[in-house]
């Protein structure tokens, strides 16, 4: 193709040849024979208030442009909260190990939390809207409140939703679930299912009580993930897995039709990993976290059990 | 029950895929159904209708040439298709990308967007960053896009076994301006507003995109074909 006679041949050659994409940045734009009367010429055309659908918002303030106004009103659910109140901090070998066992002796000590030594205050002021409470009852509704929840998953139906689970959890099983397919079938338990912990709050004012229970409950599930094209995403459809999950539910005490929902589950840290997905993915990048935003959140509930010493002194 | 079964035995002949409905900004946030309105589930209808219904809708306007436009083209990213037995899905997995109201008159976008057809993603992006259309540019932006979408809540695998299979630029709307000649003569002034659709699908691409039939016989053939395969709307 070139001639290989001269080098100096070569060299000029390639400086001469540019391509379209580099003649087009350095040609000139105006090409007018007499550039005198460019301004004038301009003023032969109106302007047109063109529409700036291009840039982002972010230049638009720069510029001094202000951001368009949304006048979407937030709604605010008292029916649930958004945090579980006094975690629960599981044994480490809970799932494994045999109460006469090494592993368990060693870390397996159920640690103490804040309020377990006022569970009876807790259990009274329960008592109070709901008389006939107990707590090994309670296990096995929780237990049926549980696979009702995940049965009805698969249809995505959000209102139905709401009778089996509190607005926390349904945006966490909701949003991810979306676009997918589930496939959940409960099998059977292998332990009975065991309450460990009362808590209940007050909610800025005297009269707003909510209650949590965690619930103990160890079982056999199937679950299968399928894309949004009928590919499996995670899960098996025939296998089944033994399941130990800490499981909080939540009650609106102070309403007259508040009813035990799903609220959260608890994930201990000794958990065994989970199943890898079938396909591979490249990992996202790290999210920035916001430190000034974390200060500002403040939790309307009181962190204390203040509210029970009252108890005490209505009986005296 | 029973009723329900046939429906579906006869559903599963034709296409089934559910669209998923938007989601209401508000939740209610009562528990007892007394407060709230709800219809009976008994008269409405079933699942299989509603699905049914709205697939008449995309089809009916496929027919008749109103669907690609900016609001329609991205409720095709909403469809779920069903899982499969043989775990092969029913059809290629796909993934709709558009960018509307872009400043640049929809004819000049037309040509690199006819140079893409039936390339893959790698070679779309090559030959689009060395045109020299402004056009080709903004193509590019929506190709990566595209692409990052289809990665991240598509479930596609990897960033390059994608391909192009369809894409086009389309009027959308115009501004007039006036301008002035030598004397008295006014001249009208278009400025012009285009919108860009695409379809990236996953694979590698298929070697005849472009091929048409070589001989005289095998296009004669295509020919009658496609005069066969047309459907009179509306008839019985």
């Amino acid at each position: 193709m070139l001639s290989i006679i001269n080098k100096r041949n070569i060299f000029l050659h390639q400086k001469l040849v540019k391509s379209l994409y580099e003649q087009t940045l350095t040609r000139p734009l105006a090409t007018h024979w007499d550039p005198k009367f460019r301004r004038l010429r301009k003023n032969k055309f109106t302007e047109p208030t063109l529409l700036d659908f291009d840039s982002n918002t972010k230049e638009k303030v720069k510029r001094g442009i202000e951001p368009p106004t949304s006048f979407i009103y937030k709604p605010i659910n008292i029916t649930s909260s958004k945090e579980i109140f006094d975690p629960y901090i599981p044994p480490e070998g809970d799932g494994k190990a045999s109460l006469f066992s090494k592993e368990f002796a060693k870390g397996a000590v159920e640690k103490i939390t804040k309020s377990t030594s006022k569970k009876f205050k807790h259990l009274r002021l329960i008592k109070k809207s709901d008389s006939n409470f107990d707590e090994n009852l309670f296990a096995e509704t929780a237990q049926q409140i549980y696979i009702d929840a995940h049965s009805i998953l698969s249809k995505r139906d959000p209102e139905e939703m709401l009778n089996f689970v509190t607005e926390n959890a349904l945006m966490k099983m909701y949003h991810n679930m979306k676009f997918k397919t589930i496939r959940w079938k409960w099998i059977e338990s292998l332990e009975e299912p065991v309450v460990k912990h009362l808590v209940t709050r007050e909610m800025m004012v005297k009269t707003d009580l909510y209650a949590q229970v965690t619930v103990r409950i160890h079982s056999k599930q199937i679950l299968a993930v399928y894309d949004r094209f009928g590919r499996l995403a995670f899960g098996s459809d025939t296998l089944p897995k033994d399941v130990l999950e800490y499981v909080v539910f939540e009650k609106h005490l102070s309403d007259p039709y508040g009813s035990w929902r799903l609220h959260d589950k608890i994930i201990p840290s000794w958990s065994p990993a989970k199943t890898p997905v079938i396909r591979s993915f490249a990992l996202p990048e790290p999210y920035k976290t916001d430190d000034e935003l974390e200060k500002r959140i403040v939790s309307k509930f009181k962190g204390d059990d203040s509210h029970l010493e009252k108890i005490q002194e209505e009986k005296s | 029950m029973f009723n329900n079964l046939i429906k579906s035995l006869n559903f599963l002949s034709h296409n089934i895929y559910h669209i998923n409905r938007s989601i209401p900004t508000v939740l209610f946030h009562t528990n007892s159904a007394s407060f709230v309105n709800k219809q009976d589930k008994s008269l409405e209808e079933d699942d299989f209708d509603l699905q049914r219904k709205e697939s008449a809708k995309i089809k009916n306007l496929e027919r008749l040439g109103s669907i690609k436009s900016h609001i329609s083209w991205p409720q095709y990213n909403r469809i779920i298709y069903p899982p499969t037995e043989d775990g092969k899905p029913i059809r290629n997995p796909f993934v709709h990308h558009m960018r509307h109201f872009v400043k640049y008159p929809a004819k000049k976008m037309w040509y690199p967007a006819l140079m893409i057809r039936g390339m893959s993603i790698d070679e779309a992006i090559k030959q689009l960053s060395f045109h020299r259309l402004k056009g080709a540019h903004i193509i590019k932006e929506v190709l990566l896009e595209a692409q990052d979408l289809a990665l991240k809540q598509h479930n596609f695998e990897f960033k390059s076994n994608m391909w192009i299979s369809y894409s086009t630029a389309v009027d959308s709307f115009r501004v007039k301006g006036v301008r002035k000649h030598r004397a008295m003569r006014l001249g009208m002034v278009e400025y012009k507003y285009c919108t860009y659709y695409v379809r990236l699908e996953e694979g590698a691409p298929p070697p005849n995109y472009h091929l048409e039939a070589e001989t005289y016989e095998a296009r004669a053939k295509e020919y009658i074909e496609k005069l066969r395969k047309r459907s009179i709307y509306l008839s019985i």
